[in-house]
Order: C-alpha cells, then structure tokens, then sequence
C-alpha cells in the first residue's frame, strides 16, 4: 500500500533495489573471493611495471597496504568503483525523480494534490535516502558475512563507518543532481554535471596523493572527507562526515528553493 | 459575492511565445463555465495558472478569494483538477492511484471513488498502462470528482469518452453543481458547451474575445425564416430591418436570413396576407466559428 510520496519512490524502484543488491553482492564477493590466494603472493611483483600515478588514480595508494584485509578491501570498494558505482545510482536517481515527473506529465496531476513543493522535494530526497542507506546496509551485510570466510581481519565498527560514509556520500552526488534537475528542470543537464563532478572529484582525490600541484586542493574532495582517515580501520573522520552532510543539507535547500521558484512542466 | 475563480489581467510569456494576455476572468459560485477556443488559444495555459504549476509573467488570479500563488495549497485541496494532457502513474492500478491520492489529501475517498467508476463504467483493478484511453480519461475523473471539491477545473474533459459515458459526465457535472460546486471547463465540443454551460467565455490568441450566456449566444444564431404571401411582397420592406442579412424571392416566397430580433420581421410580414411560414433555427456552432476565425 503506497500512502507516501516517500512511500511510492521506494516502491517504484523496488525491483531496481534488488538488481543493485544482487549485483554489488556479486562484486564484493567476486573481490574479496581472491584476497586469500592474492596475499599470499607478493602485490609490489604484481604491480611492479603500473606506474604510481595509474595506481593512485584506481585508488591504490600503497602497494604494501594491499596485503592487508582493510588496504585490500579499500582498494577493491570503498577507494575505488564500488563507491562510484553506487553514487551514480544516487545521480541516477537524483536527476530524474522530479524531471522525468515533469517529462511524462504526472507531475501535473501530483502537484494537483494539496501537497506543497517543499514536501515532493523532501518527500522523493528521502526516498533516495532510504535506497543509498538501503544498499549500504546490504554491502555491510556482505562484508560482515564474507569477512571470517575470506580472512578479511575487518573490524565490525570499520565496517560500520565505511558503510555509513558510503551512504553519506552518495546521498551528496544524488543530492547535488537532484538539485540541478530542481533547478533547471532538465534530466541531462543534472546527469551531466553531477556525473561529470563526480569523476573529476574522485580523480582528484586519488591522484592528489601523488601529483604535487593537486595535493593542495586534494582537501576540497568529498571522497577525501570520506576516506582519507580510512573508516574502514575504525579512525574515522567527524569532520569530513559531518561535512558532507553539511553539503547534502545546502544542495538539499537549493533543491527546495529551486523547485518552489519555478514553473514545472514546461 | 466574491467569485470563485478571479483573474486581473493575467498574463503568461514562454519566453517570447504569449500563453495568454490580460486574461479577467469571473466565475461565479455555482456557475457552469465553458472556456471556448481554438487550439493554442491558451487555456490550458490558464488552468495551469491557477493550479499554480506555472507564475505569471504580470497579473494575479484568485480562487476562492484566495491568491493563487501564496494559498496554493488550500486551493488545491478544496478544488479537483483534470489536466489537459492526463497522465497518471502508468504502473500504479486505479485502485492504487484513487488510495493513494486519498492519503495524500487527507481523506478517504475510495468509497465515493467506487461509486463514480461504476457510474461511469470503469474497471479500477487494472493498470493504467493498460486502459484504454478512454478509460484512462474516466479515471481521471473520478480522481476530479472523488472528494467531492468546490471547484471542478477540467480541462478537455470529454475528448475519447463515447457518448454514452459523455451523457454520463453532464449527468455528474449537473449532480456536482446541485452539491453547490463550480465548474469551469474547457472543450473543443460546442454541443456540449451548449449544453451544460451557463456562461461561456470565447479565447483567442490569448486574450477574451466575448464572456456571455449562452443564451446569449443562442439568441444570436442565424435564423431562416421563409414566408409564403397570397401575392409577391417587396423585399425592401425587410431588408433594412435590424439584423437581417440576405433576402431572397421565390416567387411569392420570400426567405429571410437574421440574426436580428424575430419580432420586427413577423411585425413586417403580418402586414400582408401569410399562408405559409417555414423557420429554422440556426446552428449555434455559426457563431462560435466566427469567433474563432481570422479576422479578415
Ligand atoms: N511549455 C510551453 N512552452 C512554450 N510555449 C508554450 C508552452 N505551453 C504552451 N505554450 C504556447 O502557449 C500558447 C497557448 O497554449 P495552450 O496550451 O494554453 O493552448 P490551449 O488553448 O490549451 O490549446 P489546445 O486547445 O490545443 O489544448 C500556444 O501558442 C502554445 O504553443
Ligand atoms: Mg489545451
């Protein structure tokens, strides 16, 4: 029964839910399945002829720190294409919750309702919510799960962090996108921008590590408030959660005055 | 009494495509409203004014007294909204869609909705994907009338109902109105309008071109009235009465187009001796294509 805005934008994607689930079940497992026969070989061989800035660029930081569950894992996940794969469902979902309403016209008949603008905004934000901390939770599930069977060595708290930063910051991309699709009213432009930003700020916080005229501004990333003090061993950073958070909530409001100022369906 | 629907010099550009120019507007508590005019005239442009789903470029409309803008809200939970364009959640079922709505306003509507789908023959089991676009048209409907608003703004409601389910729209339209609503409605279908409109307003390129009863409007219908003399009559004696167009002898007939009062050419003709008098009531549907026709 859909008695919610919220309601019905998870129940409209509850199939695509379970397709996300299965599939990041799949690349943790197919990841962490190898890291027992792989730590038993030397990574600095393996990676011998990749040059640093290449490695950087993947999320690998430290070729010694592969050997380790928490490097593995990282570099795996959390550092790599499981985060950015999960924030661009966010965008995904972001970019077209309000403009493919206003493209197929049932916006017209949602904004009949005595709803007001503030609400379908909050409203489709918090079903996006809902699905990033839905499919973070179902990445710790499996982490916990493959954790002893793959000697992982991971910490339960680590792994509640690294989940919880990876819902936080795909609820930003997803936020920022939904907050260009709020104010311009155009699907493109909010994939787009908010992709584009994506890969630019993860690319600057992977090769800021070591390109020296990008370590300066390497800080601005939000995958730096994320990562750089490696939740996933347990020392997390309360001020770069505490600040994508805070952006979400300004990307969030901007959304909201957007979409109050404009004409919709046009 | 304050009107129901109120618009002062209502204005809306797309950027520099006009929507509708100094637009007022008065409706009426318990009024019946047809909005008439050719495609792109602009009156989706208004209803979509007044649901507030676009701004003014200048000009302001109240609803129910309130400001359009500011008391959205309030005005769309005491008013029921037929877009133009309808689209509904395509993979939500009737059911689905009239539950839904009734949690988003508040009130439980299902019942009355269940009475309106059997009134006017709809299956609400089924998804809207799948329904005809006739039935698509009957759910929207019932999604207007199920809370029972104040206010019924439909625009285009009628377009692919067959006739029989179209009897039944009036049908619900005179019951809405006998519940002491107001409907302000927009159509293509003059016979329709005629039929269960009380005022009329004709738009044009954006701008009112005449508000009036449709009695009106009827009375201005062209009529042709022919009389038979006892013996051939000059046409003079009608050509120059008010509102009279062409005359034509036959003989001694004498057929007479008007759209003046009737009661000066029977005063005229009873001065002669008449056998026989023919008249036909001309089609309404003449004068609205007037107005909708290019000037020359
Ligand atoms: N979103 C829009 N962007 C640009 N121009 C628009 C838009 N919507 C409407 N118009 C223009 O505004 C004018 C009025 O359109 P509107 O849809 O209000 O007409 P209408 O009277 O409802 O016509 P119809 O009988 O075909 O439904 C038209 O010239 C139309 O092209
Ligand atoms: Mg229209």
């Amino acid at each position: 029964m859909i008695r919610t805005l919220t309601g019905k934008g998870i129940w409209d994607r509850r199939k695509t839910l379970m397709w996300w689930g299965i599939g990041m079940t799949l690349y943790v497992i197919l990841n962490v399945a190898f890291f027992p026969s792989l730590k038993e070989e030397s990574f600095s061989e393996l990676f011998e002829s990749v040059p640093e800035a290449m490695l950087a660029a993947f999320g690998i930081q430290d070729i010694a720190a592969l050997s380790t569950g928490v490097g593995y894992v990282n570099s795996q996940l959390y550092d790599g294409f499981g985060t950015i794969l999960v924030a661009a469902w966010a965008i995904a979902i972001g970019a077209t919750t309000l403009s493919s309403e206003e493209d197929s016209k049932t916006m017209d008949m949602l904004l009949s309702l005595p709803v007001s603008r503030t609400r379908v905004v909050l409203e489709k934000w918090l079903a996006m919510v809902v699905l990033m901390v839905g499919i973070s939770a179902v990445i710790f599930l499996v982490l916990v799960v493959s954790n002893p069977i793959w000697e992982l060595d991971l910490t339960l708290e680590g792994m509640v962090w690294v989940n919880l930063g990876l819902a936080l910051l795909s609820i930003l991309f997803g936020t920022v996108a939904m907050a260009v699709s709020a104010v311009s009213g155009r699907r493109g432009l909010a994939i787009g921008a908010s992709g584009g930003l994506l890969a630019l700020l993860f690319l600057l916080y992977g090769l800021g590590s070591v390109v020296d005229s990008l370590e300066s501004i390497r800080g601005t990333s939000p995958f730096y408030w994320y990562l750089d003090s490696v939740p996933l061993a347990g020392t997390v950073s309360a001020l770069g959660f505490l600040g994508m958070a805070f952006v979400t909530l300004l990307f969030l409001a901007i959304a909201v005055l957007g979409f109050n100022r404009r004409d919709v369906g046009v | 009494m304050t009107a129901i629907v109120e618009t002062n010099d209502l204005t809306k550009f797309y950027g520099q495509t006009r929507g509708v120019e100094n637009l007022n507007l008065a409706i009426q508590p318990g009024q019946v409203f047809g909005f008439l005019g050719p495609n792109g005239a602009g009156k989706s442009t208004t209803f979509r004014l007044l649901m507030d789903f676009i701004r003014p470029t200048s000009g302001s409309a109240r609803v129910f007294g309130l400001d359009a803008q500011e008391d959205s809200r309030e005005i769309r939970s005491r008013t029921g909204f037929m877009p133009g364009d309808l689209a509904l959640y395509p993979r939500m079922t009737g059911n689905q869609i009239v539950e839904f709505f009734s949690f988003m306003r508040k009130i439980d509507v299902r019942q009355e909705a269940k009475r309106l789908a059997e009134r006017l023959d709809l299956d609400l089991g089924i998804t809207v994907r799948n329904y005809s676009t006739g039935n698509r048209q009957k759910l929207g409907l019932v999604q207007a009338f199920m809370h029972r608003p104040e206010l019924l703004m439909l625009d285009e409601p009628t377009g692919g109902l067959d006739p029989i389910i179209q009897q039944e729209f009036y049908a619900m339209v005179a019951d809405a109105v006998s519940d002491g609503a107001t409907v302000f409605l927009s159509s293509h279908v003059l016979p329709e309008v005629e039929r269960i409109a009380d005022q009329v307003a004709i738009i044009r390129d954006g701008g009112l071109v005449r508000v009036d009863e449709v009695g009106a409007f009827r009375r201005e219908a062209t009529r042709v009235l022919a009389f038979t003399f006892s013996q051939p009559v000059p046409e003079a004696e009608f050509s120059t009465l008010e509102g009279v167009s062409v005359v034509t002898t036959q003989g001694t007939k004498l057929i007479i187009t008007s759209t003046g009062p009737i009661d000066a050419i029977v005063k005229a003709a009873a001065r002669h001796e008449v056998v026989e008098l023919e008249a036909h009531e001309g089609e309404l549907e003449d004068v609205f294509l007037a107005f909708y026709e290019d000037e020359p």
